[in-house]
C-alpha cells in the first residue's frame, strides 16, 4: 500500500532529479534508435534477391521478393549444424564459467583486508580486457608458430617433436576458453565486485555475533545477495548465445582450415558469406541468428521465472 | 536487501535500459550489412558538384592503392586543373587501401554510396554486374569514345563482355596471362641450378631439394602463403570467370568440356608433389596459416612481364632475380577481367566518365601523372618516355588505371619495356573459351556454398599441407554435396550455346 502511494507521486510531479536522468539516459537512447532501431527495417533484405536500383533505400524497397531463398543457402550448407553446435557448445561453457570464476574470484577479492591489494589484483585481471584480438592474436602466435613459438621450443628442448598447433584442432577448444577467460575475467567481475561492497555491512556484524565463519558468511548472506545479479548477468548472457565474439573465433585461429570445425561460429560464418556469397544470404543467417538469440532471451527468462519469480526480468 | 533491488527494478530509466540492450542486440546483429547505409548522406555529394551549368562536374573514382603521401592532394590539384581544361571534368580520386579493398568495394556496392567510376576486376565484376551496379557500355563506347573503342583491341573488348554486354573498360596492358618463376640469382649460381632446364613443377624437386641440403634446416626454399599457394598453380583451366578454381575448362581442350579439376591426373600429381615438399621441409610449415608473404622469397611463381624483376629487386633487396617464363602468353576471359574500370549505374556523367577514361588511355601526360604522382616531387622526366622515380610513396596502383603502352617506362627497366609487353600480347594463344563468363545469376545458392567449400579446405590443399589422395575425395564429395554438378551442368549448357551462335 505505501508502496502505491510514492509511487503515484513520483509520477505526478517532474523533478529536477528526473531531469538529469532523462539528459544522462539521452545519449545511448538516440544511440540505439539511430543504430539498432533504425537499421531494423533493412531485415527485409534476407527476403529480397538484392539488386541495385540507385540509392540504398530504393535498392531495398526495388529489389523482388523471393521469400525464403536467402535461408535456404544456409541450411542446405554440409556445416551448418557443425557451426551451430560450436555456437552454442562454446557459449554454454562461457556463460556457465563466466559466472563461476568471476562470482568466485570477486568473493575471494572481497574478503581481503587490504583495499590496495584487492585494487592491483582487480586492476591486473582487467587489463587483457583492454586488448583487441588482433594484439592477442598475434601474441598467441609467438608461443604457437611452429618455428619461431616458445611451446615449440620447450617441446624441443625437452627433446619431444615440435606440433604444427594451428592443424590441431585437438587442442583449439581448450585454448579458445582459456583465451575467452583471461580476457573477460575482469570485466566480468566488476559488477560482482561493485555488488559485494555495496552490501550492509550490519548483515555481517550481526552474523560474526552470531558466531559464523567466514564459509558461512559467504554461503548465507552475500550468495543470497548476490542472486539478483548473478541471474540477471545470466540471462543477458543467454540471449547471446548465438552470437560469438568474432575477434576470438577468427583472428586467434589465423582462418586455419584444419581449425575449421572447432572455430567456426554464426559470426564467423556470416563474416566469410559476405565475401563470397551476396548480401541477401549473410542478412539471411544475421536475422536467425537474432530471432533465435531473442527466443533465447524469453525462454531463459521463463524459466528463471519458474523457479524464482522474483529474479525474472520480463 | 531484496527491497533495494526491487526499486533498481522499478526504475523505468532502469527497466528502459535493459529493454534497449535487449533489442539492442536483436537490432544489431540483424543488419550487419545496413550500419554502413547510414554513412552514405555525407558520401553523397561528389557527385553532386558540377550541377549548376558552366560548372565543372567532378567524378568520384574508387580504385585501390597503398598509404596516401602528404602531397597527394597537390598531386590531384595539378592532375584535375589539366583536365579541367582539357576536357572539363575533375575527379575525386578515392583510394581504398590494398587490405580493405574487398570489403570497402562490396559495402560501397551493397549500400548504393555513390561513385561515377570503379576499378573492379574478374573476382568481382560479374558478381557486380548481376547485381546491376554498373552502366552497360555497349553502345555508349563506339559512339562517345571511338578513339578509345579504336585502341583497345576488339578482343579484349569482348573479354568484358557479360551476356553479350560490356560493362567496363579494360586497362590494355599485359591483357594476356604470362606467368614466369622467379630465382634468387645468388642461389641460381651456388647450386648450379640450370635454368633452362626448368620447365614442369616435377623439375623443381632437384634444385629444391640441393638448396634445402646446403641451406639447413631453418631454411624454406618455397615460400608460400595461404592465400596463393604457388600462384598460377591452375591456369592451365579456364575458370571461366567464375572465380572458383575446381571447375574449369582445359585452355586448349578444343571440345571445351567443363571439367572437374582436382580430379584431373595432372593437377593430382602436382598436388602429390606439393605434399611430399611440405613433408620434406621445402615448403614453409607455417604455409597455411601464414596471411602475408615475406618481402625476400627465394623462389616464387607471378604473373608478370620483362622488366618486373626491376621492382621485386629493390622490396626484397637483393642484387638479381632471375625469371624464367613457364605459361602463356595466353588469352583468358579471367586475364582480361583482371583490370577494369567501370561506371555506376546511378551516375550523373556516364559520358563524362568515360570520356576521362578515354583520355587516361590516349594522354600521356595525365597517363604519367595518375601512374607516377606529382612532376619534381614524386618523379621526374629523364626523356619523352622515361621517368626517375624520386619517392616510393606515390599510392596509385598504376595498372588499374588505364593502358600501359602510352606510360613512361622507370628508369631502370629495359626502354621498350612496353613494346615487349605488346609482343607478347600479339604472340598470345586464345583459350578455348575466350570471350564466354558464366552467368550464375540462377546459380546463386550452389556457387555460395561449393565457394564455402573451398575455402575450408584450399588453404592447406594449395600448400601441400594436407595429403591430397585422402582430401581429394573429400572435398569433391562435399562439393557434390554442395551442388558442384548442377554449376558444371549448367556451365556446359552455357558454353555449347555461346559457341553455337
Amino acid at each position: 500500500m505505501g508502496a502505491k502511494v510514492t509511487r503515484k507521486r513520483v509520477r505526478t510531479r517532474w523533478r529536477k532529479h528526473d531531469t538529469e536522468l532523462t539528459l544522462l539516459a539521452l545519449p545511448t537512447t538516440i544511440w540505439y534508435i539511430l543504430f539498432s532501431f533504425l537499421p531494423m527495417f533493412g531485415v527485409i533484405i534476407a527476403f529480397k534477391d538484392f539488386k541495385i536500383h540507385g540509392n540504398f533505400l530504393s535498392n531495398v524497397i526495388n529489389s523482388d521478393w523471393i521469400g525464403f531463398k536467402n535461408f535456404e543457402f544456409l541450411f542446405s550448407s554440409n556445416d551448418v549444424w557443425i557451426v551451430i553446435r560450436n555456437t552454442i557448445g562454446y557459449n554454454m561453457i562461457f556463460i556457465i564459467l563466466g559466472i563461476v570464476v568471476p562470482v568466485s574470484l570477486a568473493l575471494m577479492v572481497g574478503q581481503l583486508h587490504s583495499r590496495k591489494a584487492a585494487k592491483v589484483y582487480q586492476t591486473m585481471m582487467f587489463l587483457p580486457y583492454f586488448l583487441s584480438w588482433v594484439v592477442v592474436s598475434a601474441v598467441l602466435w609467438a608461443f604457437l608458430s611452429y618455428d619461431k613459438g616458445i611451446a615449440n621450443q620447450v617441446l624441443t628442448h625437452f627433446s619431444q617433436d615440435p606440433k604444427n598447433w594451428y592443424m590441431e584442432p585437438s587442442y583449439w577448444p581448450y585454448f579458445l576458453v582459456f583465451m575467452n577467460m583471461w580476457k573477460g575475467l575482469g570485466y566480468g567481475m566488476v559488477v560482482y565486485l561493485a555488488t559485494i561492497t555495496s552490501m550492509d555491512s550490519t548483515y555481517y556484524e550481526a552474523a560474526v555475533i552470531d558466531g559464523a565463519s567466514k564459509w558461512q558468511q559467504t554461503w548465507y548472506i552475500t550468495l543470497p545477495l548476490m542472486k539478483f545479479v548473478i541471474v540477471l548477468m545470466f540471462i543477458l548472457s543467454v540471449g547471446g548465445i548465438f552470437s560469438t565474439d568474432f575477434g576470438l573465433f577468427f583472428q586467434v585461429p589465423r582462418d586455419s582450415n584444419s581449425l575449421y570445425n572447432v572455430t567456426t561460429t554464426v559470426d564467423v560464418l556470416v563474416y566469410k558469406q559476405l565475401k563470397t556469397a551476396t548480401v541477401g544470404m549473410a542478412s539471411a543467417s544475421a536475422f536467425m541468428q537474432s530471432v533465435l538469440g531473442c527466443g533465447m532471451i524469453l525462454l531463459a527468462n521463463w524459466i528463471v521465472r519458474k523457479v524464482d519469480p522474483e529474479s525474472a526480468l520480463i | 536487501m531484496r527491497k533495494r533491488f526491487k526499486a533498481w527494478l522499478n526504475a523505468p530509466l532502469f527497466i528502459g535500459a535493459i529493454m534497449m540492450a535487449i533489442f539492442g542486440l536483436a537490432g544489431c546483429s540483424g543488419s550487419d550489412s545496413n550500419n554502413a547505409a547510414n554513412n552514405t548522406p555525407t558520401e553523397n555529394s561528389g557527385s553532386n558538384v558540377g550541377e549548376g551549368s558552366g560548372e565543372v562536374p567532378t567524378l568520384v573514382w574508387w580504385t585501390i592503392g597503398g598509404q596516401v603521401p602528404a602531397n597527394f592532394d597537390k598531386a590531384m590539384e595539378k592532375i584535375n586543373e589539366y583536365t579541367a581544361e582539357k576536357i572539363g571534368v575533375k575527379i575525386d580520386l578515392r583510394v581504398a587501401s590494398w587490405g580493405d579493398w574487398d570489403t570497402k568495394i562490396n559495402t560501397i556496392v551493397n549500400s548504393g554510396e555513390a561513385f561515377d567510376i570503379m576499378f573492379t576486376n574478374n573476382g568481382k565484376y560479374s558478381q557486380q554486374v548481376n547485381m546491376g551496379a554498373f552502366t552497360d557500355l555497349t553502345d555508349l563506347v563506339p559512339n562517345t569514345v571511338p578513339d578509345l573503342h579504336s585502341y583497345i583491341p576488339e578482343m579484349v573488348w569482348d573479354g568484358t563482355k557479360i551476356g553479350g554486354k560490356i560493362y567496363a573498360v579494360p586497362t590494355y596492358k599485359d591483357s594476356s596471362l604470362t606467368q614466369y618463376w622467379v630465382f634468387d640469382d645468388a642461389l641460381v649460381q651456388k647450386y648450379n641450378i640450370d635454368l633452362g632446364s626448368i620447365k614442369t613443377l616435377q623439375d623443381l624437386d632437384k634444385p629444391f631439394r640441393d638448396i634445402k641440403a646446403g641451406e639447413g634446416k631453418g631454411f624454406y626454399p618455397l615460400s608460400l602463403t595461404q592465400g596463393e599457394g604457388i600462384s598460377g598453380f591452375f591456369n592451365d583451366y579456364d575458370d571461366m570467370t567464375l572465380g572458383f578454381q575446381p571447375i574449369g575448362v582445359k585452355t586448349d581442350d578444343s571440345s571445351r568440356k567443363v571439367v572437374s579439376v582436382l580430379e584431373q591426373p595432372d593437377i593430382q600429381a602436382k598436388l602429390k608433389l606439393m605434399h611430399q615438399w611440405y613433408k620434406d621441409g621445402i615448403i614453409n610449415p607455417d604455409a597455411p596459416t601464414k596471411i602475408e608473404a615475406d618481402p625476400y622469397r627465394p623462389f616464387f611463381s607471378a604473373q608478370a612481364f620483362p622488366g618486373a624483376e626491376v621492382n621485386w629487386q629493390i622490396s626484397a633487396g637483393i642484387e638479381k632475380y632471375d625469371m624464367v617464363q613457364i605459361l602463356g602468353p595466353i588469352y583468358t576471359t579471367s586475364t582480361i577481367q583482371g583490370s577494369m574500370n567501370a561506371i555506376s549505374a546511378n551516375s550523373k556523367y556516364k559520358e563524362e566518365a568515360l570520356k576521362y577514361l578515354e583520355l587516361v588511355n590516349t594522354d600521356s601526360k595525365l597517363r604519367n601523372m595518375l601512374a607516377y604522382g606529382e612532376e619534381g616531387v614524386d618523379f621526374d622526366y629523364v626523356n619523352d618516355k622515361t621517368v626517375e622515380r624520386k619517392t616510393d610513396s606515390w599510392p596509385l596502383a598504376a595498372y588499374t588505371q588505364g593502358t600501359f603502352f602510352n606510360m613512361a617506362v622507370t628508369k631502370g627497366a629495359p626502354e621498350d619495356q612496353w613494346d615487349q609487353v605488346r609482343k607478347l600480347n600479339e604472340a598470345a594463344t586464345s583459350s578455348s573459351i575466350l570471350g564466354f563468363a558464366l552467368d550464375i545469376s540462377e546459380l546463386g545458392t550452389e556457387v555460395a556454398n561449393v565457394k564455402a567449400v573451398w575455402n575450408k579446405y584450399s588453404y592447406e590443399l594449395i600448400t601441400g599441407a594436407s595429403d591430397p589422395e585422402k582430401r581429394i575425395p573429400q572435398i569433391i564429395e562435399e562439393l557434390k554435396k554442395a551442388g558442384m554438378d548442377k554449376i558444371m551442368e549448367a556451365a556446359q549448357e552455357q558454353i555449347n550455346a555461346y559457341f553455337k551462335s
